[in-house]
């Protein structure tokens, strides 16, 4: 290219001289404008249209010669095409819809051109049929005409794959264990070369019916789910070293701080950072409750499983394949070894609250879209929060600001409150300012019965760290 | 250990510690290199921060004890021969306090050529500003104004001074127009199609997009700073202390009480007039305008369009005499100063 063309080219594309947009159709635009709806990103948005309009200038000879009827169907696919090219975990969604928008529209093309030459051959034949019936003599004409029209044989309809028939173990067992790592029958593999040994599991949970205190336990009981909340690069080779790195300083930092008790990198390793013996800071102010009993702070009773990812409300799911996969296979092995109860397999954003604010959803991690039966686990968002159902907790519009509305158990919990408002005579809000009394009494007596048994094993709430009230 | 510690209050902690322990990541960085003022925008966790500094200069005589004032209170400055050369955000209070006006390394849009210390200046301001590339390539993008007639070789100058000076920095520094700026920084939601303005200190500049390809682009040299010297020269104070005036308390919904806000009201009607009256004529005369399919809105940025009522004041220019397109609505960016580098940002990361 002559140094005067590449530099006009890359004033072009920066912006810095005028084009000429007039090729590009008002349809051109109001296709393309169509499909930006779910990008989120200015960057990408941006990516998307400086690629689209850069196509269809290429083809600017061609689309005149396309059918007018035809075109929005080209400039959509052309658009498809851009949104493949999006770059970023945030749009795998988006790459992902458009690819499969267009493998329907290849099927589709495919099975329509099928049809019409079926179509075509069917109907040449009932044609000749019927001209055999009345003109004898043209029927060997017809005959050796019928394979020359027919020839071109229509393409098969795409058979289904069959359905591949895989095998699961009835039980999972310890297959293998070596120096840094366990292997269980699931496929499950544990790094575990950084397990610690923490503080003892030791929590009291409270009987919901008379809010006494329950004997002290030591047993796991469920899983809160998290993310990570760090820094997520995109899966491509390039950030290879990054990703690397990443994983590692989370490891290291969340064994320093004792956060969690699995850890699932981009990659899908499943690192054990605290025994199973041990318990997490992982959701010290939160409150689940199920079968009876109130569980007021999670740290203990809880494994705490997160995903190195961001939790992101407007998008689409945040875990990688691997991450999916290993996260299902870890949740397989601890339900059954532990006998944990599904019910109380949860997400931190549906469980954590904030007592000054009396508000939940505190933390927004998985407050939705957390993938409980790709997990085999019943859905949770139904469940009304003993938070807002026992303990009249709130919510802001901070809430509706990270995650849209909240699940539908808040709904179902605060109609149950207004209904047993109603039966009392009380105004909701009285009912909400007896219930939240009800919170503080329940809390104190559990940590009291913890501290009283043992008081190296549940310390007494010291000042908050930074981010929590 | 706290038992209510949560995880989440770590992860700012941790990806803070991340980034920096990962040399490998750099950050591509906006530059809007104004007139009045040159601001800074990068994208962090939290979401786009930005910084700025004030791009005015003013000399002092040299001695010992200004200088060692000036150490003491952490006032950029550097010598030159018997001056001392104060620059950034301090300026404009020493020149009040001597009564004396600015300099400016650059002038309608700019660098200036009457200005010798200019460049040099200019480049301090900036190393103030734009840490080193922490990867040697990184991008930057920095914005620069629409050619107007017969200043196309400043330009050229302009643009190619900035970007060897931050390449300097060992970032891959590309160009971006003002006004185009401005349209990707407000009008994502409009798909980058409509009419981006800024009103910067040197000029006003204009873009107009459709589906983020320029199609017009020009500029009018007039900016705040013409506000400035005309109303300093009817009311015989400082344009120096006429800006701070009205940067502080102009409101242009409200009747004017003085002088000063008289002549500050004309001045602005004087200011749009001309802006609106030359976005009608280049729109009129335009040979290559898109045939949009909807009204196109637009977005007014600047440190010129911050006072109260500029807006309306605008509106009510752009309906004395009908407009050659249709136009949807009329908005001032949601933060007018830093406008113009966040489009620069989204640029840089859409360059690298």
């Amino acid at each position: 290219m002559e140094p005067s063309a590449e530099s006009r080219r890359r004033a072009l594309e920066k912006g810095l001289v005028c084009e000429d947009p007039r090729e590009l159709s008002p349809e051109f635009a109001r296709s393309v404008e169509g499909l930006t709806r779910d990008i989120k990103d200015p960057v990408e948005r941006l990516r998307f249209l400086r690629n689209s309009t850069r196509t269809i200038r290429q083809l600017e000879d061609q689309i005149p010669r396309v059918p007018a009827l035809a075109r929005p169907l080209v400039y959509k696919y052309l658009g498809w095409r851009g949104l493949t090219m999006l770059k970023g975990q945030r749009a795998a969604g988006i790459r992902r819809g458009a690819r499969g928008k267009i493998a329907a529209l290849q099927i589709g093309i495919v099975l329509a051109g099928a049809g019409l030459l079926l179509g075509a051959s069917y109907g040449t034949i009932r044609f000749a049929a019927s001209l055999s019936r009345k003109t004898p003599t043209v029927e060997a004409r017809v005959h050796t005409e019928v394979p020359a029209v027919a020839a071109p044989q229509p393409t098969p309809t795409p058979k289904p794959e069959p359905e591949l028939l895989t095998q699961r173990p009835n039980s999972i067992w310890l297959v293998e264990k070596g120096k840094d790592y366990e292997l269980y029958s699931n496929g499950l593999r544990i790094d575990t070369t950084q397990r610690l040994k923490g503080t003892r599991r030791s929590y009291a949970a409270i009987d919901e019916a008379s809010g006494g205190v329950l004997p002290l336990a030591s047993d796991p009981v469920g899983i809160v789910f998290h993310t990570t909340e760090s820094d997520i690069l995109s899966l491509e080779a390039e950030n290879n070293a990054s990703l690397l790195r990443n994983s590692k300083n989370l490891v290291a930092y969340i064994k320093r701080h004792e956060f969690y008790h699995y850890l699932i990198d981009r990659f899908g390793r499943v690192y054990q950072i605290l025994s199973d013996d041990s318990r997490a800071n992982h959701a010290g102010f939160a409150v689940w409750a199920n079968a009876g009993k109130v569980y007021m702070n999670l740290n203990h009773a809880f494994f705490g499983v997160s995903f190195e990812s961001r939790f992101a409300p407007e998008g689409p799911l945040p875990l990688t394949e691997a991450q999916l996969q290993a996260g299902r296979l870890l949740t397989e092995h601890l339900v059954r070894r532990y006998d944990l109860d599904p019910r109380l397999c949860v997400a931190h954003g549906i469980v954590s609250v904030n007592p000054k604010t009396r508000r939940i959803g505190h933390h927004v991690d998985w407050a939705k879209n957390f993938p409980f039966k790709t997990f085999g686990l019943p859905d949770a968002y139904q469940v009304e929060p003993a938070s807002v159902r026992l303990f009249g907790f709130g919510y802001d519009d901070d809430l509706a600001k990270a995650i849209g509305e909240p699940w539908p158990g808040v709904f179902k919990a605060e109609a149950e409150l207004q209904r047993d408002a109603l039966k009392s005579g009380q105004s909701t809000d009285e009912l909400k300012q007896a219930l939240t009394r009800r919170y503080d009494l329940w809390f104190e007596e559990q940590s009291q019965a913890a501290k009283s048994t043992t008081s190296s094993l549940i310390t007494a709430p010291a000042p908050a760290g930074p981010g929590v009230n | 250990m706290d038992d209510r510690k949560d995880h989440l209050w770590k992860v700012q902690e941790g990806s803070e510690q991340a980034a920096a322990e990962d040399p490998s990541r750099g950050t591509p960085l906006g530059v809007d290199v104004g007139t009045s003022k040159i601001v800074a925008a990068r994208r962090r966790t939290k979401g786009t921060e930005t910084s700025m500094q004030l791009n005015a200069f003013i000399p002092v005589p040299f001695s010992r004890f200004t200088e060692t004032i000036l150490g003491q209170n952490e006032i950029p400055y550097f010598r030159d021969g018997d001056e001392l050369i104060i620059f950034g955000g301090a300026t404009e209070r020493f020149a009040n306090m001597f009564n004396v006006e600015t300099r400016r390394p650059m002038a309608d849009g700019l660098l200036n050529p009457k200005e010798r210390m200019g460049t040099v200046v200019l480049e301090s301001i900036m190393r103030g500003l734009i840490p080193k590339a922490k990867i040697q390539g990184e991008v930057l993008s920095f914005s620069v104004p629409a050619a107007s007639e017969g200043r196309e070789a400043e330009l050229v100058y302009h643009e190619a001074s900035l970007r060897r000076f931050f390449e300097t920095l060992g970032y891959r520094a590309v160009a971006i127009n003002e006004g185009l700026a401005v349209i990707f920084s407000e009008l994502e939601d409009q798909n980058f199609t409509g009419i981006g303005i800024s009103c910067g200190g040197g000029m006003c500049n204009v873009a107009l997009a459709y589906l983020s390809i320029p199609s017009l682009l020009f500029g009018i040299s007039k900016g705040g700073d013409y506000i400035d010297n005309s109303v300093g020269s009817v009311v015989d104070e400082p344009a120096t202390r006429i800006k701070m005036i009205k940067e502080e308390k102009l409101d242009l919904t409200r009747a004017p009480v003085d002088k000063l806000e008289k002549a500050l009201h004309i001045y602005y009607e004087d200011l749009v007039e001309s802006l609106v009256d030359s976005i009608r004529k280049a729109v009129a005369k335009a040979d290559k305008l898109p045939r949009a399919h909807r009204p196109l809105p637009i977005v007014i940025a600047g440190g010129t369009a911050k006072p109260k009522g500029f807006k309306e004041l605008f509106e009510r220019s752009m309906k004395s005499k009908p407009f050659p397109i249709d136009i949807s609505d009329i908005r001032v960016a949601a933060d007018p100063v830093t406008a113009t580098a966040r489009g620069a940002l989204i640029a840089a990361l859409y360059e690298k």
